[in-house]
């Protein structure tokens, strides 16, 4: 049994077009799964259905064995987090700790867990130092390293990120990724991301196109699907532009020149 | 219609005694022209980029020195005397997410808002033209600007800004947000607007790829000062800059790099910026034949 199971998942938003369409696909425990799409494709849609904040027209969500629906919702949203793309419209609270709580109140948590948790978590994405600090006074990529660690300290297994460093800059998106990689072996984690680049840390991508799975793939061999990335209207790295270029009008030495740029690849 | 700062300085705050005053940018002096130029304005947060482009369309007035914009000078001794609304119709300034300050009930409407507001005459024609020009179609004109994808109501916003047919346009930080498809779109537009209508194009970004691909003059910026201001190439090639100030190289600059220490290729060019070109150098390196 997977930990999260997406079954022949169907949306439309009222007067749209099918934001998704049939879409199926199994997340196993502790897997790092990439979900691409261009703006429009479906992809934050497919989050809210996951984390059971929209309701799918048709198809079913399970999670750990438990099919998402109006019974189950509650216990089965312990187990998901989710980071959103702005982090300046997720903060309740005035202060850093406050922020971290606030989930953890709602679940009641007892305080003396609460306080390891806030300490915990805040230091696994390197703000421990920030605490007492209102968020609004702290940069993007602090603020949704807060979020991160809001999302965390409620202690679900399975981590929704749906475009959390869109609106960062390089730095912010750094901080993030780099307290994203910190969870593997953690926790189970869904990257919603419009960037290639930032699939590199994943295990597997899944390309949503126009709301229909186009492509499910470990990442190094996704990135060789150039032409379903492309009508995907995804942008290709610029390492496999160049070699598609050098295949398709030749160049001496070239299967060396290819070599070196897929090494580069790798060591991203 | 150029602008010049000489010496200017800005500071957020200023204590009576006047002392301890801590500069956001501090004697920057600068000369942009008013047509054909695509400057690219890079440095991280806190340097200083947002309230140096918010000096030049004058919605802040230095503390210190002064800003020539066409013969109009802008300083704090004269901040009263200014016609600010005349400065701002000449130079546009598009903000960080400009689809958040949409808020009229059609597009077409919304368009209109800035140009009549500077008692621009023949205000619907120029929204029109402005919105032709960014890509947004007809059927369009009288929907909600809400009801549109993120894309297009940017696209939108930039219209706004465009309607008043400023000579010199700002964006802070246009792409953040956007997906690969609109991201080349804007770009590409940007590109339009300074080839063919001769604008002259301030972009504030972090994104190496746009100085390199769309950029000819790179200012950047320190802890409030300009530290280098010039062309992309010369920036790229002056590594102990590039490293002081944590710059990163584009893409194919640092592919070629690495190309060329592997290959020893001693006379690569590597100073390419898009793949077309750096596969066309690597070719005039090495020929074409596949072995």
């Amino acid at each position: 049994m997977s930990l999260v199971e997406v079954k022949n998942v169907s949306y439309k938003y009222t007067n749209r077009e099918n934001a998704l369409t049939d879409v199926s696909f199994n997340i196993e425990k502790g897997e790092f799964v990439c979900v691409l799409g261009h703006n429009g494709s479906g992809k934050s849609t497919l989050a809210k259905i996951i984390v059971g904040l929209l309701k799918a027209k048709s198809g079913e969500v399970i999670i750990d064995g438990v099919t998402l629906n109006e019974d189950t919702i509650d216990s089965v949203r312990q187990k998901l987090g989710i980071v959103f793309q702005n982090p300046d419209n997720q903060f309740v609270g005035v202060t850093v700790k406050d922020d971290i709580a606030f989930g953890l109140e709602n679940r009641n948590i007892e305080r003396s867990e609460m306080l390891r948790r806030i300490e915990y978590y805040s230091s696994l994405v390197d703000m421990e130092d920030f605490l007492d600090k209102n968020p609004e006074n702290l940069s993007g990529g602090q603020k949704q390293r807060v979020a991160i660690a809001s999302v965390l300290a409620c202690e679900g297994e399975i981590i929704v990120f749906d475009e959390a460093t869109s609106m960062l800059d390089p730095k912010g998106v750094k901080e993030v990724t780099n307290a994203i990689k910190k969870l593997k072996g953690q926790k189970t984690v869904i990257y919603i991301t419009h960037n290639l680049d930032e699939a590199l840390f994943c295990d597997r991508v899944i390309v949503l196109s126009k709301g229909v799975k186009v492509l499910d793939e470990k990442v190094l061999d996704a990135f060789k699907e150039k032409d379903i990335l492309k009508s995907a209207s995804l942008d290709i790295l610029d390492s496999m532009k160049l070699i598609e270029l050098i295949e398709e009008k030749g160049l001496s030495k070239g299967k060396e020149i290819e070599e070196i740029l897929w090494q580069l690849t790798y060591q991203k | 219609m150029a602008i010049n700062l000489s010496k200017v300085s800005f500071a957020y705050y200023v204590p009576r005694k006047k002392k301890n005053i801590k500069y956001a940018v501090k004697d920057i002096n600068l000369s942009i022209g008013d047509k054909d130029e695509f400057i690219t304005i890079v440095g991280h947060t806190g340097s200083g980029k947002s309230t140096l482009v918010q000096m030049l369309n004058a919605l802040l007035i230095p503390t210190d020195g002064c800003i020539d914009i066409s013969g109009k000078i802008i300083s704090k001794k004269n901040e009263n005397k200014i016609k600010l609304k005349e400065v701002r119709k000449k130079i546009g300034l598009v903000f960080q997410f400009p689809e958040y300050q949409l808020f009229e009930e059609t597009v077409l409407q919304d368009v209109c808002f800035g140009p009549k507001n500077f008692g621009i005459t023949d205000v619907t024609s120029k929204a029109k033209k402005a919105l032709e020009l960014v890509g947004i179609k007809e059927d369009i004109y009288n929907e909600s600007p809400f009801s549109l994808s993120g894309g297009q109501m940017r696209r939108v916003a930039i219209a706004g800004i465009l309607a008043s047919e400023p000579n010199i346009l700002i964006f802070d930080e246009p792409t953040v947000g956007l997906d690969p498809l609109g991201k080349k779109e804007l770009l590409e537009l940007l590109r339009k607007l300074n080839k063919e209508e001769h604008k002259t194009i301030i972009l504030v970004t972090h994104d190496m790829e746009i100085v390199g691909e769309y950029s000819k003059r790179v200012i950047v910026l320190d802890n409030g000062d300009v530290v280098y201001d010039g062309d992309k190439t010369e920036l790229f090639k002056n590594e102990k800059l590039v490293k002081e100030h944590s710059l990163d190289l584009p893409n194919n600059v640092k592919m070629l790099k690495v190309i060329k220490e592997k290959l020893s290729l001693d006379n690569l060019d590597i100073y390419k910026y898009n793949t077309y070109d750096a596969y066309d150098e690597l070719k005039r390196v090495l020929g074409g034949n596949n072995e």
